[in-house]
């Protein structure tokens, strides 16, 4: 039952958060309030990268710190190029495995 | 789908078809057939919002498959899995059902979960001069999805040319897919659980979707120094509890921005 309360609670919180500022910032979002939103998205999408690498990174996946740098440094060159998702992910997974298994060939 | 890869770049929004040489008004039940026949099935918008989801999903396979597994260990299982879609964030989700888990009081329960959503308020934040003018219902049915992938795509394609209803049918199909997606993969880890994904490497690919969706935003030295120093403390701050590093992050982060883009 308390996870049940748990979750309607957060579920409930979790809405005000993303409404909140729908209603508050719409009357008139100040050239201000727009580029704190702008930087703070871009900082938001870089934390979220690096997040997402050193969770992986933790789980103590093949190829290690090596495969992972040549994973996001492949995947960065292609979205500058080009901004297909999946070429993005064809040339960061590419290269991770590429690391991997000339890693375990080597070894 | 085949041939046509998603894309945040877009050029019409209309699905604009060709006229062929006998449409018109010589014979008119011949031309209403036409039209009804080169109507498409699904909204061409809503069906490109869909595509350009399809791989960010790929990518939160392994994390939905790891808290469906951790759910299925819970106590509550049932109640643990309704926040699939009602708290609809994977990150917040988990640390209600391990703390809740764990025992902890149901305050200290809560608390972790709202501090690890504390970054949609900046989400909601960045589309509200697309949004606040909205009718209340799409607010109330965008702030209700408004999560990272719908976020980052939905930013994309409102940086684009388009009319307002053109994107938000967008942000509809990506929506659509994500939620879909997400129950199901949450859902399959309940029944089955899921590390052999993990260790197929792709916990990658959502990181990598998200830096497809960063570089194009790094056009000046304000935004470059966003994104770096926001990088570089959400490194340091990896250990952190509850997402507070990432909070950190983001906090960093906009307060370099402010401070590059004042200089230049």
């Amino acid at each position: 039952m308390s996870t049940l309360l748990a979750v309607l609670a957060v579920a409930a919180g979790s809405f005000v958060l993303r409404f909140a500022p729908l209603v508050v910032a719409g009357a008139a979002p100040s050239e201000g309030l727009q580029r704190v939103a702008t930087h703070a998205g871009t900082a938001a999408l870089a934390g979220l990268v690096v997040a997402g690498l050193t969770r992986h990174g933790s789980t103590g996946s093949a190829g290690g710190l090596p495969a992972l740098l040549v994973a996001a440094a492949g995947a960065a060159v292609v979205a500058r190029r080009r901004r297909s998702l999946v070429a993005v992910l064809v040339a960061g997974l590419g290269g991770y495995w590429t690391v991997v298994v000339t890693a375990t060939v080597l070894t | 789908m085949g041939a046509a890869s998603p894309r945040l770049a877009f050029a019409s929004a209309t699905g604009r078809r060709g006229r062929r040489p006998g449409d018109g008004a010589v014979i008119p039940v011949v031309a209403t057939r036409s039209a009804t026949a080169s109507r498409p099935l699904v909204d061409p918008e809503v069906w490109r919002g869909a595509r350009t989801m399809l791989p960010l999903l790929v990518g939160y396979l392994p994390f939905g498959l790891m808290l469906g597994a951790t759910i299925a260990r819970h106590p509550e299982p049932l109640a643990a899995w309704a926040g699939t879609l009602l708290i609809f964030g994977g990150s917040s989700h988990l640390a209600v059902v391990q703390s809740s888990e764990l025992g902890a009081a149901l305050p200290v329960v809560i608390a972790t979960g709202l501090l690890v959503h504390a970054r949609l308020a900046v989400y909601s934040l960045d589309m509200a001069p697309h949004w606040a003018h909205a009718s209340l219902g799409r607010r109330l049915a965008a702030a209700a999805t408004l999560i990272d992938p719908s976020w980052a795509v939905a930013a994309a394609r409102y940086g684009q040319p388009g009319s307002a209803d053109d994107k938000w049918r967008y942000h509809v199909g990506a929506v659509l897919v994500l939620a879909a997606g997400w129950l199901a993969m949450v859902t399959a880890g309940v029944l089955v659980g899921g590390s052999a994904v993990e260790d197929a490497g792709l916990g990658l690919a959502a990181p990598l979707c998200m830096l497809a969706l960063v570089v194009p935003r790094l056009t000046d030295r304000a935004s470059i120094a966003a994104a770096t120093s926001a990088a570089a403390v959400a490194l340091l701050g990896a250990g952190l509890p509850a997402g507070t590093g990432l909070l950190a992050a983001i906090a960093v982060g906009t307060v370099a921005g402010l401070v590059a883009g004042d200089r230049t």
